[in-house]
């Protein structure tokens, strides 16, 4: 059913711009096609997701379209690093604060616990590195509470651009000819990104979470330790994205091949008989078809760059601020080892390996993404061919 | 909610621990102080294994079933089976030579109806036959009774077996 919608819908666009191509040079073809889809929703989600980085520019899929066409470079990268650079600068001063404040307190526990063992008191210094502690690990939590709030509403956002930008994929995909691979592919890709998004969010983010606090309680009151416990939550969290990502990779693997063999074979046969039995105006008629599929698959091409490129923008800023952070807990974590207070340096060590699995689920998440707009959109490029 | 559990269970794990650390630092020192850490210990291995125990225990498959197929159970999922059961000897009987279509329907009784039609002519005591051992084979046993009806082209026969109905 949906596979006959999306093919009239595609011979819609054939019929629209056929008599267009005869008449008009590529530039206006693409035009003429850009403007038969309808790009305003994705632009407005793009626009809106992206805004929250005023110094990066996300251009429209017509501008990418002309760009490449012309074999100018259509986004402007020098503009995305030193954003990245001062987002880095703005990172390392707000979270090397947080470090600092780490540093004065296990300085202070260091120095009242000397002068209690001089007093020959024990009972007082478990109390003051109790304390330290317990400062400690509030200021720890909070900014992973800051932390995991970000990679939610980042996947959060990743989810909501995907639902904006498939349907558009799939349309030009079937406007490209490829229309084996836009009925394989649109559901499949709805599935991929509901699931993961889903599983990420609600089950291996609270996991990580879970295990996070469960070993923190664990260096903060030693006596009966759950450390393995929260190794248990963590694993199981990773194992699922794990799976998750396994499955993902081998199913796109089979049906992308599948679906791209179907659509050279449908289209190739209609080419030919479009060549053969319409008697005088079938080569003509082909040709057409065939330059009109053509500047359909650079649409839908410029559409899945745009796609790519946000996901680019809207995951490199968090993941370069999860990244200054997981730094500044190592370095934490080496530099308060020397004074030897009780579990200050084994936090800082959980904290930042907590923060490293953060990365890489959401490396994982939006690699997935990533790979659902890129590769699946130029699966069904080879049709054309 | 699966996470849910997940996270009160965790949670009440982490309130036991913050407890007995808490006796751990009030209680004097002496033969108290240990008992309590033993205590304390069975208590956290009590609440960490006892949710495992309950899911392991409730996993009977009638609740299993109920989970799959939503309420209604029972009926729901024999109808699925049989479903799939049919389609499987479809498949065979289209299997034999000659033949070009079959459905199988549920007849009056508990039995089924089977209507074949044959492109070419074929022994018809053979085809019956073949009929009848894919029912047997696909769905396990013999069915209470069989009505086949073969539409060879030029003449339909019907053969039953039970209750006979001859046209």
């Amino acid at each position: 059913m949906r596979c006959i919608i999306v093919s009239l819908c595609a011979l819609i666009l054939v019929f629209i711009g056929s008599p267009l191509a005869m008449a008009h040079g590529l530039d206006t073809m693409v035009k003429t096609q850009a403007e038969s889809v309808n790009t305003q929703v994705l632009e407005q989600e793009v626009s809106r997701l992206v805004g929250q980085y005023p110094s990066v520019h996300i251009p429209s899929p017509l501008s990418i379209a002309t760009d490449l066409l012309h074999h100018r470079n259509p986004f402007n990268v020098p503009q995305l690093l030193s954003g990245m650079g001062s987002a880095i600068a703005g990172d390392l001063a707000v979270e090397g604060r947080v470090l600092g404040i780490i540093f004065v307190l296990s300085v202070l526990a260091a120095v009242l616990g000397r002068l209690t063992d001089s007093l020959g008191q024990g009972g007082i210094a478990e109390i003051s590195r109790l304390a330290v502690l317990s400062a400690l690990i509030l200021v720890a939590l909070h900014s992973f509470g800051v932390a995991i709030v970000m990679v939610t509403n980042l996947i959060g956002d990743l989810w909501h651009l995907m639902e904006a930008i498939i349907p558009l994929i799939v349309v030009l995909m079937a406007g490209s000819g490829a229309f084996a691979s836009a009925g394989i592919f649109h559901p499949l890709m709805l599935l991929t990104v509901n699931v993961v998004a889903m599983l990420t969010r609600d089950w291996v983010l609270p996991l990580i979470l879970f295990a996070t606090i469960v070993e923190l309680v664990g260096h903060w009151l030693p006596k009966f330790s759950l450390h393995y416990l929260g190794q248990l939550l963590r694993t199981t969290g990773l194992t699922l994205l794990g799976g998750l990502m396994t499955l993902f990779l081998g199913v796109m693997a089979v049906e992308g091949a599948a679906g791209s063999v179907a659509d050279g074979v449908a289209l190739r046969t209609g080419k030919f008989l479009a060549n053969t039995f319409v008697p005088v105006v079938g080569k003509m008629f082909s040709d057409a078809m065939e330059a009109v599929l053509g500047s359909s698959l650079l649409l839908k091409n410029a559409v899945s760059m745009v796609g790519a490129l946000t996901i680019i923008v809207i995951v490199a800023f968090p993941l370069l601020k999860l990244f200054v952070m997981m730094f500044l807990y190592r370095l934490g974590a080496a530099a308060t080892e020397p004074l030897n207070v009780g579990g200050v340096s084994a936090t800082l060590a959980t904290m930042a390996n907590a923060l490293g699995w953060l990365l890489a689920i959401t490396g994982a998440v939006a690699l997935m993404f990533f790979l659902v707009v890129t590769v699946v959109a130029s699966a069904s490029n080879g049709v054309i061919l | 909610m699966m996470l849910g559990v997940v996270g009160t269970w965790v949670k009440s794990l982490i309130i036991i621990v913050l407890l007995g650390n808490l006796a751990e630092f009030i209680l004097p020192k002496g033969d108290l102080r240990r008992y309590t850490g033993l205590v304390v210990g069975l208590i956290l291995l009590l609440a960490m294994v006892s949710p495992l125990w309950r899911f392991i225990q409730g996993a009977h498959p009638t609740v299993i079933e109920r989970e799959l197929l939503g309420a209604g159970t029972g009926q729901n999922l024999t109808a699925v089976i049989k479903t799939e059961e049919w389609n499987q000897a479809t498949a065979m009987i289209l299997s034999y030579p000659g033949v070009s279509s079959c459905v199988i329907r549920a007849g009056t009784h508990g039995g089924v109806e089977v209507a074949v039609s044959t492109a070419k002519s074929v022994v018809l005591s053979q085809l019956r036959s073949y009929i009848k051992g894919a029912i047997e084979i696909a769905t396990g046993n013999a069915p209470a009774s069989m009505q086949i009806r073969v539409n060879t082209g030029q003449t339909v026969k019907s053969f039953g077996t039970g209750n006979k109905r001859k046209e």
